[in-house]
């Protein structure tokens, strides 16, 4: 049976900062939502999440109580989605304000979004890294992300041949 | 300080230094302002200055640079002093090389010694960068952003594109040139490669072109829904090694292909589209969506919106002999010489189509009936939406007439058909009729006049079309003979109507104007007619054309010219649009447009718009008054705005 909306959950992060929140906020994560419903009897400890810290957890939370009572989507709907709905990278304004943050936080949410299993916030970073991606050239790209180019001579010279062909066309 | 000094009847400037001569031991910081300040005041006989000066203005050369650049073309020997000069330049000159070499030899031993600390330094210099990038990239969070995650944000980066070239600065090559984890995930995802592009254009880089598409055709594996653009320009030569390769990868993966666009030149014969050919005789069981043109323009311009040029080339004739059969086809678009028995085969085999548009062109003798299915049953095309047929040459074998004998289209709702004959006399014409009245939507282009009774009669078959539109190709097609009074009061013909699009194309149509004008005169009292419609919902009246669009292209000789001239658009709840010929009429003389010659439009839910496009016609033309209007808009270019610019609260000009 389901517990009442109101209930309250107890989280703990890998840096042992604690929360206390709605059930319903912290059902927008699949993650939590599974372990709770496997859960009989009402626990007092706190649910352990070794792979989130405070500070992102807290942000993660601000969204999940934006976005609470919004229908979760469901397996069938995002095989749907996935085949069918064009893609955009179009992001809500209140999203869009929610996820101005430094690309290390925005990383680290995308990280706990993935593993706390929260679609619609991970689409969220998926689609703000793609944006920041649009229109830049792999080196600044690089430059953007602190990435290496770790090809050999002979791997640039077969990109550039390709990208050259690709210009020629 | 400068220091002047007189000699051989010259001003020269010496810098203050010291000249050592072997006679003269000279200072020439000596103070010869001053000096001759003192001989022009008389105080002092220059001459009495210095004996040793005095030495050097008798001296032909006042420095030894002076001495050597006149000694070096002079044959004459040197004289005693200035060979005494010369020697003592020789051996001031030894002395200073001596120095000089040491200095160098000095210097460069000082920059072998730099030489080693720049390359140390540089080295250094890229080992921290290294380990500085090393360390970054190890602090970078995207490092830690999985394959998923990150295969996630790449289809986010490559969005929608279902087609189109490659870019290098656009996905998936853009994604794949930044480092080598990314590279593998790129290529691990053959959504990301589905777009692919073969260009035949420089015979020289066939190889490389062929050979990089098949390398994406390979990265697009078995499960991409693939959209391929075969460019072939004119005069390609095919026969092409490489091109092998590419057909035999594809002979193993083309089962995916989803959408093919040939882009075929002008002049490509049909063995030259063997591509083309094999691409589409089997490899494509799963194509949905077929165009292939070509990349010249006919010596037509058509009417159909958006269509302004249409493109041809010679479809092979092995395509005859082994007709496509594509199960999952739902987007055919063949403008191309094809024989109507290669249509017919395709609307057979191709038993999902939805769309499909030909191009017909004269191949072989005009048919009588449809050769291939006189002794089948009738064929039902069940999926099939919109037909378009063209016609692109006078007088050449046209739809058979047992056409509709043979088809059924229960879901068809749209028709183009484009006659370059006399429309109503067109076996296609006629064949259209047949199933005209399930059309929604139906555009027609004729040559020359139509036949009333014809037109009647194709009118009274199509009492479910919403949209018409009448376009009368150059060469004398005049489609207002149609347009009487008596046509447009008949509720019962086109009683569903609601845009009406009629047009000409040509230099000069005579009485065009008067044409346009009576035929505003007819269709606007039908406006009354309407609101009178709409408190009797049961009227079995016509319900009036929302839409209404002239379309007049003042073809120029030149194709590219082929525009429109003028626009007039009177809009209402819906629009009544008017293409004008700019000639049809000179401004008002006054340069204001005449106002007062009012027929009441009860316009009066709506908001009447108009816009002119160098028009300065409108307002005589059409019987309205403006007064009843709550607001009226006129645009007009700057040239014309002056005549439109002061009309009271009513205007605004833009």
């Amino acid at each position: 049976m389901a517990a009442p909306a109101t209930q309250q959950i107890k989280i703990r992060c890998n840096d042992e900062k604690e929360f206390t929140v709605d059930r319903d906020v912290l059902e927008r994560s699949v993650l939590i939502k599974n372990m709770l419903e496997d859960v009989t009897e009402q626990q007092d400890a706190p649910i352990p999440l070794p792979n989130v810290s405070g500070p992102v957890m807290a942000k993660v939370l601000e969204y999940c109580t934006h976005h609470r009572g919004e229908p979760l989507p469901s397996a069938d709907t995002e095989q749907s989605q996935d085949e069918t709905r064009k893609r955009t990278t179009d992001i809500s304004e209140w999203d869009q304000k929610f996820i101005t943050v430094d690309q290390e936080m925005l990383f680290e949410i995308i990280l706990a979004a993935n593993y706390l299993d929260i679609k619609s916030l991970l689409d969220v970073g998926c689609k703000t890294v793609a944006n920041m991606i649009k229109g830049k050239t792999p080196e600044e790209i690089r430059k953007l992300f602190n990435i290496v180019n770790d090809f050999t001579p002979e791997e640039e010279a077969q990109i550039k041949k390709e990208n050259e062909w690709a210009e020629d066309r | 300080m400068i220091t002047k000094v007189w000699g051989k009847g010259s001003c020269q400037i010496a810098y203050p230094f010291q000249v050592v001569l072997p006679l003269l031991e000279f200072d020439f910081e000596f103070d010869f302002h001053k000096a001759i300040q003192e001989a022009q005041e008389g105080k002092i006989n220059i001459q009495e200055v210095d004996d040793t000066i005095g030495d050097i203005f008798k001296h032909p050369y006042l420095d030894l640079a002076s001495l050597l650049e006149c000694k070096r073309v002079s044959h004459s020997m040197p004289s005693q002093n200035e060979a005494t000069m010369l020697q003592a330049c020789v051996e001031e000159c030894t002395q200073d090389i001596l120095t000089l070499k040491a200095t160098i030899n000095s210097l460069i031993s000082n920059i072998a010694g730099l030489c080693c600390d720049l390359n140390q330094a540089m080295t250094q210099f890229g080992q921290k960068s290294s380990r500085r990038a090393l360390c970054q990239n190890i602090l970078s969070p995207v490092k830690y952003i999985n394959h998923d995650v990150l295969e996630k944000i790449f289809l986010e980066c490559f969005g929608k594109r279902d087609s189109g070239w490659p870019d290098p600065l656009e996905p998936p090559l853009q994604l794949a040139s930044v480092c080598r984890r990314w590279q593998d995930i790129a290529y691990s995802m053959p959504q990301l490669w589905r777009n692919i592009y073969v260009n035949f254009e420089e015979p020289q880089d066939f190889g490389t072109s062929l050979k990089l598409a098949t390398r994406w055709l390979e990265r697009a594996g078995t499960n991409s829904n693939v959209s391929m653009i075969l460019h072939i320009p004119d005069g390609t030569a095919i026969d092409f090694p490489p091109l092998a390769d590419f057909l035999d990868c594809l002979s193993t993966s083309s089962i995916q292909i989803t959408r093919l666009r040939s882009e075929v030149g002008e002049d490509v014969s049909p063995d030259h589209v063997s591509a083309i050919d094999l691409i589409l005789k089997d490899r494509c069981a799963t194509l949905e969506e077929l165009k292939i043109g070509r990349g010249g323009p006919l010596d037509q311009t058509l009417l159909i919106e958006g269509v302004k040029r249409l493109y041809l080339f010679q479809i092979p004739e092995s395509w005859l002999a082994t007709p496509p059969n594509y199960k999952h086809l739902t987007v055919l678009r063949l403008v191309a010489q094809v024989h109507w028995d290669v249509v017919e085969w395709i609307l057979v085999n191709c038993t999902n189509l939805e769309r499909v548009f030909v191009s017909l062109s004269p191949v072989g003798a005009a048919l009588t009936q449809s050769a291939k299915f006189q002794k089948l049953s009738r064929i039902t095309i069940r999926h099939l939406v919109y037909l378009g047929i063209y016609n692109n040459a006078t007088g050449f074998p046209d739809i058979p007439p047992d056409f509709i004998s043979n088809f059924n289209f229960p879901s068809l709702r749209i028709f183009e058909y484009c006659a370059k004959q006399e429309a109503g006399a067109s076996l296609g014409w006629l064949t259209a009729l047949g199933f005209l009245g399930q059309l929604r939507r139906i555009t027609l282009q004729c040559q020359f006049e139509v036949p009333e009774a014809a037109l009647m009669q194709f009118f009274g078959a199509t009492s479910s079309v919403e949209e018409l539109s009448v376009y009368a190709l150059r060469r004398g097609g005049n489609i207002f003979s149609f347009f009487r009074e008596e046509f447009l009061s008949n509720p019962h013909l086109l009683p569903r109507l609601e845009r009406l699009h009629i047009g000409h194309i040509g230099h000069a149509i005579k009485g065009l104007h008067t044409s346009y004008q009576k035929f505003v005169e007819a269709w606007l009292p039908l406006r009354i007619l309407e609101k009178a419609d709409s408190e009797d919902t049961t009227s079995n009246l016509r319900r009036t054309p929302s839409h209404l669009t002239f379309h007049h292209w003042n073809q120029a000789e030149d194709e590219s010219h082929s525009e429109l001239d003028t626009e007039l658009l009177l809009g209402t709840k819906g629009k009544i649009e008017g293409f004008m010929e700019e000639q049809l009429r000179p401004p008002g003389g006054s340069g204001q447009p005449l106002l007062t010659n009012a027929l009441e439009l009860r316009f009066v839910r709506h908001i009447l718009d108009l816009w002119l496009y160098k028009v300065p016609i409108l307002f005589e033309m059409l019987p309205l008054s403006l007064d009843e209007h709550r607001e009226f808009e006129v645009l007009g270019e700057s040239s014309d705005s002056k005549w439109v610019a002061k009309r009271g609260p009513i205007y605004h000009v833009d």
